[in-house]
């Protein structure tokens, strides 16, 4: 009802003076009307006295009641004389009293014990008069005064009473109202202050004038605003630390409460999982994260509070390709939440795989020609007579000797260009040069199959390049090119300088590969056809040679289908000058 | 009895788990597709199972509700669009498994290669955009991106009216592989069709949204 300190004030002050008031004013008029009436009683006394005293010294009747009726003019009073019997002897009225209703009025029956009778009371339509009676030797004398003028004069009293006490009340009121708000100043002061704290405002502090009681109450709500703020302080500044860190680590950090809302995130997240960086505080996780697996995962860590981690493939918008990230939850104790750690392992992971391929395919690669040999040792072990026999099982060892050879070779080649990247020597290299090396080489391959190698370029290019290397990829490429060839194909080298690269480009005539598997004659171990690689002692390491010295290289390596008809194009690109 | 606000956020997140492993079935159908990858194919239709566990679980939970705490309003329309929007996710889920089998059936032979695969590629990653924005939308509810896929879902049509010409004209001229371009035909046939569903998807978000029904009305 009262909203503020001040209304309260005002009304209880106003309703404390407003008791005292009224108690006040009707002392006032009691104890007026006592004091009124005790005049009145006194002085109707002394009018009875001079009425006994005229009726005592005036003998003529006559003469009694011309006196007696100037009297009651005079003093406005009426005057009665009766005898005993109650029959009138003097009546300063006209109205007719019977006898017995005389005696039985109260102010007579009065006087018959005491000294004088007082009755108040109505007479009929009248207003109250004031009765006073008094027994004589023979006579009643009783005299009357209408009473309305001592309530006059009391209600007058009272009225200006109460005019004078509206005065001091309004006064008072006025009064009231300045003192309370010059009181709730202060306190209005502490409100604003209190609402500015609570609205982040923590440097506000309150005014001290006085060192009164509001004072000390203002002193001590700076004090609290001091050691809050400084805490606050303190607390934004490990919070922000803590956000530094969270931030600048590059895995995903989610942070999540225990409703599993995100409240905070760094941009490692953005970018473990490519999207686009929106605004997740406040978004449960199983909106940022779109993948069922994670979610299970989280949920089933939340709910037994362990620490786990895992692997999940998610995959990419735009693309078809999956992307692997480990993913490990910390949920906080108690269920009051949890932290994601989001790691990008996609490469780690595709080498894995890589490896263990590569130590299987090795493996095999390694056991064919093995127990093949193994076959025929063990026959010729046996005892075979046969000369021509022996002879062919011997070569036929001698075959395969030559495949694990080059295996061997292919994977020392190629272990070394991963490992020792930096071993290769850079010179300035005379491109015409490698080639025919390698040329020369192959020839011999060439013209068993009838093979047209056609050199189709005359200026002389040089470039920066590791010569050691280079030498290798042109080999295998070349290799390639007689070893898939048609029988009375041919092989064209095309070299030629743009700006600053070289682009280098082996054309065959051959067998060409399907698109689909043009993206894997890269990788190692693979062959398009196994059954022609192994005849033709393949085992598929050549091309991820090749690939792997052209990124030392810097320079880029891509196949594509020979426009000239059959076969297929191996175009391989390099800076002229590498820093 | 829980109450109606836990039982919706409870629903809405089984919903996003299967919006999400339907999304899963489609990018992963479509790898193996691309990529000729029959054990990845498998792996699509050994997991549509889970898909259709979970439209089963929600379509009781949306019951549920509906009996018990008689939803009104926007939780009305939640509750409604919910119990639409699984089984057009569901269908999104087989539709990635028809493609997952006719991918397996192509891979079996070895000389038939995929043709228009440049354009197969850009109806599929557009597809692929649409479920994966209609997902968004719907966390989001985002009634303007809705009506987005709605958009960007003619652009669908029109390719892939497109390649099924060019697929029916290269057939006539390659008649060894005339099985294989129907199993062809029936993948990107899958792929528009999942570009329907998705559309559905987007008309019942706006209606939660906004109480709009949109359906059969041209935009
Ligand atoms: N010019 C080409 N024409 C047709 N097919 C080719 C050509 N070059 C490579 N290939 C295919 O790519 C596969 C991988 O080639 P790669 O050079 O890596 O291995 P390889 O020649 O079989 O063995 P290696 O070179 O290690 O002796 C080959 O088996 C072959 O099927
Ligand atoms: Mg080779």
């Amino acid at each position: 009802m009262f909203k503020t300190f001040r209304s309260k004030v005002n009304f209880s002050y106003f309703m404390l003076f407003f008791l005292v008031f009224i108690s006040m004013i009707i002392s006032i008029q009691i104890f007026l009307k006592n004091a009124l009436m005790r005049d009145l009683k006194a002085k109707m006394v002394d009018n009875i006295m001079v009425v006994k005293e005229i009726k005592d010294n005036v003998n003529n009747s006559k003469v009694l009641q011309k006196r007696l009726s100037r009297l009651s003019k005079i003093l406005n009073i009426k005057i009665v004389l009766a005898n005993f019997k109650g029959e009138i002897i003097f009546q300063s009225y006209k109205k007719k009293i019977s006898p017995v209703d005389f005696l039985n009025q109260s102010e007579i029956v009065q006087s018959e014990k005491k000294a004088y009778g007082i009755c108040i009371r109505k007479n009929g339509n009248t207003s109250k008069e004031y009765y006073i009676a008094l027994k004589d030797k023979k006579v009643y004398i009783r005299i009357t005064k209408g009473f309305n003028t001592v309530i006059g004069v009391t209600s007058d009293a009272v009225q200006f009473v109460y005019i004078v006490s509206g005065i001091f009340l309004a006064v008072f009121l006025i009064i009231n109202y300045i003192l309370a708000n010059f009181l709730s100043f202060p306190v209005r002061d502490i409100v604003n202050f209190t609402k500015r704290f609570k609205q982040g405002d923590y440097n506000v502090r309150l005014p001290v004038y006085k060192l009164d009681e509001l004072g000390l109450v203002k002193l001590s709500l700076n004090y609290l605003a001091k050691s809050v703020s400084n805490n606050i302080e303190s607390i934004s500044m490990q919070k922000m630390r803590l956000e530094a860190i969270v931030k600048s680590v590059s895995e995903g950090i989610l942070l999540l409460d225990e409703d599993q809302k995100i409240f905070l995130n760094n941009k490692g997240f953005f970018d473990v999982l490519e999207i686009e960086e929106t605004n997740l505080k406040g978004k449960y996780f199983y909106e940022a994260i779109k993948n069922s697996d994670i979610i299970d995962f989280v949920d089933d860590s939340m709910n037994t509070g362990l620490k786990q981690k895992a692997h999940f493939n998610i995959t990419l918008k735009g693309t078809f390709s999956v992307k692997t990230i480990i993913v490990t939850s910390i949920p906080i104790e108690d269920q009051k939440g949890c932290i994601l750690l989001l790691e990008d392992v996609t490469e780690e992971f595709n080498l894995q795989l890589l490896k263990r391929e590569f130590v299987s395919n090795a493996s095999h690669e390694f056991k064919t020609p093995l127990a093949i040999m193994k076959g025929y040792i063990e026959t010729l072990l046996n005892g075979v007579e046969d000369k021509n026999k022996i002879t062919d099982f011997l070569e036929k060892i001698n075959h395969n000797i030559i495949r694990l050879d080059n295996i061997i070779n292919d994977v020392i080649t190629l272990n070394k260009i991963e490992d020792y990247k930096k071993l290769f020597l850079f010179t300035r290299t005379n491109l015409n040069e490698l080639v025919d090396n390698c040329l020369h080489i192959l020839n011999p391959a060439a013209l068993k199959m009838g093979i047209e190698l056609k050199k189709d370029f005359k200026e002389k290019i040089s470039l920066k390049t590791s010569p050691e290397l280079l030498e290798i990829v042109l080999y295998n490429l070349i290799d390639n090119a007689i070893k898939y060839n048609n029988p009375n194909g041919y092989v064209k080298i095309h070299i030629s300088q743009k700006n600053d690269y070289v682009n280098i480009i082996i054309a065959d005539s051959g067998v060409g590969i399907p698109e689909l598997q043009r993206e894997k004659v890269f990788e190692r171990f693979f062959t398009v056809n196994k059954s022609r690689s192994r005849e033709i002692a393949g085992t598929g390491l050549g091309l991820s040679i090749v690939k792997h010295a052209a990124l030392i290289l810097k320079g880029q390596i891509t196949v594509s289908n020979n426009p000239e008809g059959k076969g297929s194009v191996f175009e391989l690109n390099l800076p002229v000058n590498v820093e | 009895m829980k109450s109606l606000v836990k039982k919706i956020k409870r629903v809405t997140k089984s919903l996003l788990d299967m919006a999400y492993r339907a999304d899963e079935a489609v990018s992963l159908s479509l790898k193996s597709f691309f990529e000729g990858d029959t054990n990845l194919a498998k792996k699509v239709i050994a997991n549509d199972d889970k898909i259709d566990i979970l439209e089963n679980n929600i379509d009781r939970m949306c019951l549920n509700i509906f009996a018990l705490n008689q939803p009104v309003a926007i939780d009305l329309r939640s509750v409604l669009g919910i119990s639409k929007i699984d089984t057009d996710f569901e269908r999104i889920g087989d539709l990635s498994c028809i493609i997952a089998e006719r991918t397996i059936n192509i891979n079996k032979s070895k000389t038939f290669k995929i043709y228009p695969f440049d354009r197969i590629k850009e109806l599929a990653s557009l597809v692929q955009d649409n479920i994966k924005d209609t997902i968004e939308a719907y966390i989001n509810e985002d009634s303007n991106m809705a009506r987005e896929v709605i958009f960007k879902d003619h652009e669908i049509n029109r390719l892939y009216e497109d390649i099924l010409k060019a697929i029916i004209k290269r057939a006539n001229d390659d008649p060894d592989h005339f099985q294989q371009y129907v199993e062809v035909i029936d993948v990107i046939k899958s792929l528009e069709r999942i570009g329907d569903r998705a559309c559905n998807i987007c008309e019942d978000i706006i209606f939660i949204e906004t109480g709009e029904i949109i359906k059969h009305t041209k935009l």
